[in-house]
């Protein structure tokens, strides 16, 4: 069973996978996979509208004789992507105690 | 189905998209497709979903770009005051418009008729191209016997001019097509901001 994730999350791991240098779309999708397996094609639009709402930008850039665009993180950006770090934080707790979650008890239970 | 056919069907499936929005997309994805390395091509088309799919989620987010605001409730009483303001602007707009119309109605009209002139110029001095291939050649052959020299001139000439009309067509008609969907968004984008 898998948890949908919401768009406003979707956001925060855009974000998060251009936090450290730019990066093209092929990239941004690869290194998302790598920890979380996600829909590809939600990707796009969720790129496209950090793109408008100015979280990121973007320039074009050759390579190998044809054109990559890269995406960069901006300071509302790495703004934005901070307060949704904490209000993961927050959301986390809130969920583990709504559901009980002790995560010794689990781990005890699975041994 | 491979990636120049998914980027097609994609194309085909945005269509109600503006110009501008849609070649975001499609360039996008036709760049993604270029980094996936060959052989993981058709798993990654499959993770993409079909064609529509993807439009779908593309076009869903469409309507958050209009109105990226967080506050939904407070945006939709906004709304519905600007419409009713808009309304009442518009009618006063197409008033205006009809009264006026009898100075910009024979200017609009002049400016259309030029502008559909020069097209007809340059429509037919394209044609002439392949035309005047064709009888270049055609003529090569009739004086050949005559004047063997011009023959062989008119026949370079008319091959030239055939060669041309063959290498030119494609990106013709590329251009035309590129230009009529250019004029179809602009209609649109008066036409919206008007009404």
């Amino acid at each position: 069973m898998q948890i949908q994730i919401n768009s406003g999350l979707l956001e925060a791991i855009v974000l998060n996978a251009t936090e450290k240098e730019p990066v093209y779309g092929y990239k941004i999708t690869q290194n998302i996979l790598e920890n979380i397996s996600i829909s590809e094609s939600t990707l796009y639009p969720v790129l496209r509208r950090l793109e408008k709402n100015k979280n990121l930008t973007s320039y074009n850039k050759e390579y190998m004789g044809r054109n990559r665009k890269y995406y960069e993180i901006t300071d509302s950006g790495r703004e934005l992507l901070k307060e949704y770090k904490s209000a993961w934080i927050e959301y986390r707790k809130q969920i583990d105690n709504a559901l009980s979650i002790n995560e010794e008890e689990i781990e005890n239970e699975q041994q | 189905m491979n990636s120049s056919e998914y980027i097609k069907e994609l194309e085909k499936e945005l269509l109600d998209l503006s110009y501008e929005e849609r070649k975001n997309a499609i360039d996008y994805y036709k760049e993604y497709f270029q980094d996936v390395p060959k052989e993981d091509e058709e798993e990654d088309i499959k993770r993409l979903g079909n064609p529509k799919e993807l439009a779908e989620n593309i076009k869903k987010e469409k309507s958050i770009f209009k109105n990226s605001s967080d506050d939904t409730i407070d945006e939709s009483k906004n709304l519905n005051q600007k419409s009713k303001k808009n309304k009442a602007h518009n009618i006063a707009l197409i008033v205006l418009l009809i009264l006026t119309s009898i100075i910009w109605l024979p200017i609009l009209i002049s400016i259309l008729i030029i502008l559909l002139s020069v097209l007809l110029c340059v429509v037919v001095v394209i044609l002439c191209i392949p035309i005047c291939g064709i009888a270049a050649l055609a003529s090569s052959f009739y004086i050949m016997m005559y004047q063997p020299f011009s023959a062989l001139f008119n026949l370079g000439v008319g091959i030239f001019l055939i060669g041309i009309t063959i290498i030119g067509f494609i990106p013709l008609c590329k251009g035309i097509k590129s230009l009529i969907l250019l004029i179809g968004s602009g209609v649109k984008k008066i036409y919206k901001k008007i009404f």
